[in-house]
């Protein structure tokens, strides 16, 4: 399988199969709910890989993902229009946007055994905004 | 992958590739926020050696780390600049720079079967300055 990113805001943040490892979605709402609760929460948990750009091509997207998590609340640039893709045999298996993402933990890892470092991305959907989301999949991927 | 540390203060003290051996970089809000929230702090994680000089050059700088990271809050050197960089294969990946850096926590551990000792420095930037941190990378290194 492989995944796709894309977030757009003040600038396009884009990362593309080679990068991403795992990706996780997640509905949550309390778990001692006694019926359905409207305290619903909805996150994406992104691991991947950083990669240095050994033969002069640009360096990956994932600084802009950094910079992205260093925004503070009161400007509203950090909320952005994210978008994840998990895709395998040329089908798209979900597509999943999130129109008001914002960054909640951002972790880099760098080891000096490794030639490339990871990171831990995980964001969520602006909880008033949680019926913006859209939840897609099962359709071709036009390459 | 190797890694430099450069903290600016009243003394200048620098860690290079021999001594770092991890390096973890973390911005984060409280988990159950509902928006994005103002509670951003964000955190650099460095674990490494501590080198014996043997060979009679100077002792690497992990000592004036100790004696930072023992400097009382009111004095202002608590405060530090520091820099971090990540280099692999001549590139600069990431070059994290904390213009008010304090420090968590730092241990050093020794064992009687090894040769060095180990540290871990967590330090953070000062809450109210997180729009001052920069994070740079995707260009070449310069090789001293």
């Amino acid at each position: 399988m492989g995944f796709r990113l894309k977030i757009e805001g003040a600038e396009l943040i884009e990362l593309g199969l080679e990068s991403i490892l795992t990706a996780e979605f997640k509905t949550d709402t309390p778990d001692d709910s006694n019926a359905r609760s409207t305290d619903l929460g909805v996150t994406a948990h992104l691991t991947g890989k950083i990669l240095a750009a050994v033969d002069g091509e640009n360096a990956d997207d994932t600084m802009k993902v950094a910079r992205w998590s260093l925004v503070p609340a009161e400007n509203s640039d950090c909320y952005r229009k994210a978008t994840v893709e998990v895709i395998s045999a040329s089908q798209v298996v979900r597509r999943i946007h999130f129109p008001n993402a914002f960054c909640v933990d951002y972790v880099e890892k760098f080891g000096d055994t490794e030639g490339v470092g990871t990171f831990s991305l995980l964001l969520k959907q602006k909880k008033d905004k949680t019926p913006n989301l859209k939840f897609e999949g099962g359709f071709g991927d036009a390459v | 992958m190797g890694f430099t540390l450069k903290v600016e203060g009243p003394e200048l003290i620098e860690l290079g590739l021999e001594s770092i051996r991890t390096v973890q970089f973390e911005s984060d809000i409280p988990i159950d926020s509902n928006a994005r929230s103002k509670d951003l702090g964000s955190t650099v994680i460095l674990t490494g050696k501590i080198l014996t000089a043997v060979d009679g050059e100077d002792a690497d700088a992990t000592r004036k780390i100790g004696l930072w990271s023992l400097v009382p809050a009111e004095r202002a050197d608590s405060y530090r600049k520091a820099t971090v960089e990540v280099i692999a294969a001549d590139q600069v990946v990431r070059k994290f720079y904390y213009p008010n850096a304090f420090v968590v926590d730092y241990t050093e551990s020794y064992d009687d079967t090894e040769g060095v000792g180990t540290f871990t420095l967590v330090f953070k930037q000062k809450k109210d300055k997180i729009s001052t941190i920069t994070i740079e990378g995707g260009y070449g290194a310069t090789t001293a």
